[in-house]
């Protein structure tokens, strides 16, 4: 490559890695993506996240109510723990669709399901710890 | 595309004023500190928790000395440092999303070590403009993400951080009394707060560490206060790791900000980033007292 082909290169790596932070930015605060990944450079910028919790609830056909669902396999619990994991960092840019898909699978009785998973969270306005519930609807 | 080219570069150009005589003396020794961090780092996890690669032991880390011993080689070292991007890269997308900043730090530079040929002058003029201009980036975003989250403003952050195994030891030095008999009383349970401070230094501290690091970027680019910034820079960047402890990122981002310096100082450090990365890896491997390190 010429030399004014690799400048030209650089140059392009260089403005997006100087405009990937605004973008970063904007999805921690819409989308509650974690400020500490991603090349965001926002390390210890929020406090580090902690464990978060994941419940699921089901509604039979004809049903109001929504039922909380205590048997789950194993297998589940396990892919559960991963998705928690991804889901610490990428906050609502990833939705748990194949917890919810094997969920359908073990149990068809439930024709709705909803899946909340709970993080606590430092409020930013009162620095107390509060739970903030993301709630994943699949009808 | 020509006219944007040229207003990157006329901003880029901002950064340049080297020592012809050890410019490529210099590079070359950040080339080196960088393969020894991206090195260790990949002994040191597989020592730890994982093997980054996935890859059996018996292959994976003879690859990586392979790939970091033919860096140090005039004929191989772009290739090397192809594989140690590719190595970087294999690294990141196994550990996605919760890889460390630092790894796409050391992505990107180990491929503008593979890109650029260090041994014609434009390109290394190419290359140290663009490690410069990286850091100063890394700079102020870290600073401007303090800001536009607000978790300083009060010591939020800190006084959060109070939970946190290598924060807790200089916490209990530095808070005062009634801040931290109240924060040591938390769990970091829902309900629990608020996570304040009222001792007065510690807030200033608090406050400074996101103006600091805003404000180094115009003193890096300064030609007249840049030696002054570099040494301010690493003196804060040891500050910080006594708590957060992210040492292959420190090491890393000394590593940039040494590039900094118009002579090669950093040829004659080479040293002591090995001996520093040796402990690191005996630490892991339980040889000398474990310390705790990201």
């Amino acid at each position: 490559m010429s030399l004014a082909g690799k400048r030209r290169t650089v140059h392009v790596g260089l403005v997006l890695f100087t405009l990937w932070p605004l973008v970063h930015i904007y999805l921690v605060m819409h989308f509650n993506l974690s400020a500490w990944k991603l090349a965001g450079w926002g390390m210890y910028a929020t406090p580090r996240p902690s464990f978060s919790g994941i419940e699921v609830l089901g509604r039979r056909p004809g049903s109001q109510q929504f039922e909380k669902i205590r048997s789950v396999p194993p297998q589940w619990r396990a892919e559960a723990s991963q998705f928690l994991d991804r889901q610490q960092w990428l906050g609502e840019l990833t939705r748990p669709n194949e917890l919810a898909r094997a969920c359908k699978t073990h149990m068809p009785e439930f024709s709705e399901l909803r899946i909340i998973v709970y993080t606590p969270t430092l409020d930013r306005q009162t620095a107390i710890v509060v739970m903030r519930e993301s709630v994943y609807d699949y009808p | 595309m020509q006219a944007t080219a040229t207003w990157v570069d006329r901003a880029l150009a901002y950064l340049d004023g080297d020592d012809a005589a050890t410019e490529l003396s210099k590079v070359r020794s950040f080339q080196r500190i960088l393969m020894l961090i991206v090195c260790v780092e990949f002994f040191a996890k597989a020592a730890h928790d994982s093997n980054d690669l996935q890859l059996n032991y018996w292959i994976g880390l003879p690859l990586i000395t392979v790939l970091g011993v033919a860096t140090l080689s005039a004929r191989w070292r772009r290739a090397a440092f192809a594989g140690l991007a590719i190595a970087q890269s294999v690294r990141i997308w196994n550990g996605f999303p919760s890889t460390g900043n630092h790894s796409y730090l050391e992505l990107l530079l180990c491929s503008l070590s593979a890109f650029l040929d260090i041994d014609r002058r434009e390109e290394r003029t190419l290359f140290l403009r663009s490690v410069r201009w990286m850091t100063c980036v890394v700079f102020f975003y870290a600073g401007l993400q303090k800001l536009v989250h607000g978790y300083y403003f009060r010591g939020e952050v800190l006084a959060y951080s109070i939970g946190l195994e290598t924060f807790r030891p200089v916490l209990q030095l530095l808070l005062g009394p009634d801040d931290l008999v109240r924060l040591s009383h938390y769990q970091l349970k829902v309900g629990e707060g608020p996570f304040v401070v009222s001792t007065p230094y510690i807030l200033v501290l608090s406050n400074a560490t996101y103006m600091i690091e805003m404000g180094l970027v115009p003193l890096l680019v300064s030609r007249w206060t840049r030696t002054v910034a570099v040494i301010g820079a690493i003196v804060f960047l040891l500050a910080i790791e006594t708590m957060a402890h992210e040492f292959f990122f420190g090491l890393l981002f000394i590593n940039m900000l040494l590039m900094f310096l118009d002579r090669d100082v950093n040829r004659r450090l080479v040293g002591l980033f090995a001996v520093a990365l040796g402990c690191m890896l005996l630490a892991r491997l339980k040889v000398i007292p474990e310390v705790v390190f990201y």
